[in-house]
């Protein structure tokens, strides 16, 4: 198990997220384009080569070049979002937002043009997330702080026909996630659709995988965001549409579930 | 170039997905990279459904967007890793509607000129649309025949050349193909990526690729003439990976990369 003096997951990631904001403050210096920023950006974060690198798809140990599975997951995720938007949707949403490629890439691939907002504990997250946006004047993606554990949605425009809201590898952070997380999304909108591509799948299987079960535990990982969305399906707040166990990981104990959900339920 | 029923084939796809970028952009669409994958979300269905796949000479089963994404990103990272300071243009050959050569772009490939060698008018003129989307890029499309290889490109210090399921489409590749683009740099990086494994090992694995080759009559020498201009000293073969990975199980890319 994590020990209990190790530095908080906030702590960690502020440095993770800084020494990105540094590469992509450097890259955006030279490269106007936000696109070739990205991309730049993203090799550097990731060694995207033909070495062969271990993951789990479809709950399926594989073995891809590493710049094909990080592209495959990349792709994956954004195309999942593209479904989930609707000719209506006029917010989109990400919490635990990171460094902001997930929505950069939304963007970049013909997501709606419609405010996007970045919610991010982190300064340095929303800092690179604002220093790479800022190269597409017509992008209008707006950061915020944000708080797993006091969810605050003040900051985000209400009165929307559709909200797509959603979270890559964030809610992992949180082990117990509080229900207002959820509730909170609901008053956004007419419509509200939540993506989730979290590494719960031992949370949803009867025959979990043990790995990734332990691997959760050790890291003190969310162990509850299944269940929530159940409780809350049961009491009518909002119906689950799909849920793919341990569908691309490029960990094999740390492989992502792909779950959406729409409300009002029905 | 046998088998010219096929450039009408492909013309006619070209041609449709050019079409398709012209009604993006009269809605409002302006951005390279929007347009592009609005265009290739109808060009390749990418939805979740597990599709099986060759990797590294073993057969998967990816979701399909994982796949179309997986591709192209080693597609294109591939050839920018081959880019160098010296670098003075990239060319595709055979490079249909330009995606490889625009994702390479978008993917932060080298801001030098890129010439889009292509048989088919319809392709030359996508490629041509979709690139002047972008300020910055510099892009020319040319007339290209594999059977009557003529480069008539500007001589730069190094140049990087590339082929996507191009070469596939000629039985019999001519030495010129390759020997032709030594003018074209004091030093020349070639990378291919082919159906040719079948070409390079003789096992079992790599069985269906060639079987599917003989049968729609795709290229059957791009592997020994590469090997005979090596033996000759003309080139040095870096890398070679056998059905590295592919939409069909039975038409694997294999990645072969060389210097001059």
């Amino acid at each position: 198990v994590r020990p209990a003096d190790s530095p908080s997951p906030i702590d960690k990631y502020e440095g993770d997220w800084g020494a990105l904001r540094d590469l992509a403050a450097c890259v955006a210096a030279d490269e106007p384009d936000l696109s070739r920023a990205v991309r730049l950006v993203e090799a550097g974060q990731r060694r995207l080569s033909l070495e062969p690198l271990g993951g789990m798809v479809l709950g399926t140990p594989v073995t891809l070049p590493r710049a094909a599975l990080f592209g495959g997951r990349r792709e994956l995720i954004q195309r999942a979002l593209l479904d989930a938007c609707l000719p209506e949707t006029s917010l989109v949403v990400e919490l635990g937002s990171g460094p902001g490629l997930n929505l950069l890439d939304l963007y970049l691939w013909g997501g709606p043009r419609v405010p996007y907002y970045a919610l991010e504990p982190t300064v340095a997250g929303r800092a690179c997330t604002t220093v790479l946006a800022e190269l597409e004047p017509d992008l209008d993606l707006r950061t915020a702080a944000y708080d797993y554990r006091r969810p605050d949605y003040g900051a985000l425009p209400t009165g929307n026909p559709h909200v797509l809201v959603y979270t890559v590898q964030s809610i992992e952070q949180v082990p117990l996630l509080s229900r207002e997380v959820v509730t909170g999304l609901l008053a956004l909108g007419d419509t509200v659709t939540g993506l989730h591509f979290e590494p719960v799948g031992w949370q949803i299987l009867a025959e979990p995988g043990a790995s990734q079960r332990a691997y959760a535990t050790e890291m003190r990982y969310n162990r509850n965001l299944w269940p929530l969305l159940q409780e809350l399906e049961r009491e009518g707040e909002l119906t689950i549409d799909t849920v793919a166990p341990n569908i691309f990981g490029h960990k094999v104990k740390n492989v992502c579930t792909l779950i959406v959900w729409h409300a009002p339920a029905g | 170039m046998e088998g010219m029923p096929r450039l009408d084939k492909y013309g006619r796809k070209w041609e449709r997905l050019r079409v398709q970028a012209e009604q993006l952009v009269a809605v409002g669409e302006h951005d390279l990279s929007r347009v592009l994958r609005l265009v290739e979300t109808d060009w390749r269905s990418a939805d979740a459904t597990p599709t099986e796949a060759p990797v590294f000479g073993t057969v998967l089963r990816l979701p399909r967007a994982a796949l179309v994404g997986g591709r192209r990103d080693l597609i294109a990272r591939v050839v920018a890793q081959q880019a160098r300071a010296e670098t003075g243009l990239v060319t595709e050959l055979g490079c249909g509607w330009g995606q490889n050569l625009l994702d390479l772009w978008l993917v932060g490939g080298p801001r030098v000129p890129y010439f889009a060698l292509e048989p088919t008018p319809e392709g030359r003129a996508c490629v041509e649309y979709l690139a002047a989307l972008e300020d910055g890029l510099d892009l020319s499309a040319r007339d290209f025949d594999f059977e009557q290889p003529s480069y008539d490109l500007p001589r730069v210090e190094h140049a990087l050349a590339f082929t996507v399921h191009s070469i596939e489409q000629v039985t019999s590749l001519p030495r010129e193909a390759i020997t032709g683009l030594f003018e074209v740099g004091r030093s020349v990086t070639g990378v291919h990526f082919e159906p040719v494994g079948w070409q390079v090992e003789d096992r079992p694995e790599l069985a269906a690729t060639g079987k599917h080759s003989t049968k729609r009559r795709y290229n059957r020498n791009l592997w020994p003439l590469l090997r005979e201009l090596e033996a000759e000293g003309e080139i040095r073969i870096e890398t070679v990976q056998p059905d590295l990975i592919g939409f069909k199980p039975h038409n694997a890319s294999t990645l072969i990369v060389w210097h001059r």
